[in-house]
């Protein structure tokens, strides 16, 4: 699944570890999200949409 | 859950489960001992069984772990163990069709620690995916 984590993160000046701990997930898992190797939970894609107050297929993209 | 909380949370697994070892270990010593220098008795299973009691609260501390892991860590562990489960199955299932053939048929203590280092090269292996 496409994911434009990274480019909604960068551009709010958040790091990795900051938006991980908003999201109460590991570092580890923003960076799988971010390179496209992990696909998220639905309750967790909310949860990044919510945070980022955008609709979910704004970040993420399954075409 | 935060990498913070990860690492206390993983910290309290390890001990947890290294004391759950040595207990294992101990009473695996302590009931070979036994069995080898008294002569047969009716308690001689329940002695023989002894260590799988502190075995019996491994699984426990795994199922606590997974828990508290957020979603992509429990899907490393369980790929780990979907790995470790079907190598062992294999491994064991062909172990007994070469035992048809006159092969020496090993212990079934040893089930469990190729298991465990198949869950080991599983979780080496899912990690190395998500990285």
């Amino acid at each position: 699944m496409k994911s434009r984590l990274r480019e909604f993160r960068q551009m709010r000046g958040l790091s990795q570890a900051e938006l991980a701990e908003k999201l109460k997930v590991s570092r580890q898992t923003v960076n799988a999200i971010e390179t496209e190797k992990y696909d998220p939970s639905l309750p967790l894609a909310f949860k990044i949409a919510r945070l980022f107050r955008m609709k979910i297929e704004e970040i993420f993209d399954d075409q | 859950m935060t990498d913070e909380c990860l690492k206390h949370e993983s910290r309290k697994y390890q001990v947890r489960i290294l004391c759950l070892m040595l207990l294992y270990t101990a009473t695996l010593f302590l009931s070979i001992r036994w069995l080898l220098h008294n002569p047969p008795a009716p308690w001689k299973y329940p002695i023989a069984a002894l260590p799988v009691l502190p075995a019996l609260f491994i699984p426990v501390a795994v199922a606590h772990f997974f828990r508290v892991m957020d979603e992509m860590q429990r899907r490393i562990q369980l790929e780990g163990l979907a790995f470790g489960f079907v190598a062992t199955a294999i491994l064991t299932l062909t172990y007994g069709f070469l035992g048809n053939a006159g092969l020496a048929q090993p212990n079934w203590v040893w089930v469990w620690p190729v298991m465990a280092a198949f869950w080991v090269i599983g979780l080496v292996i899912a990690h190395r995916r998500y990285r």
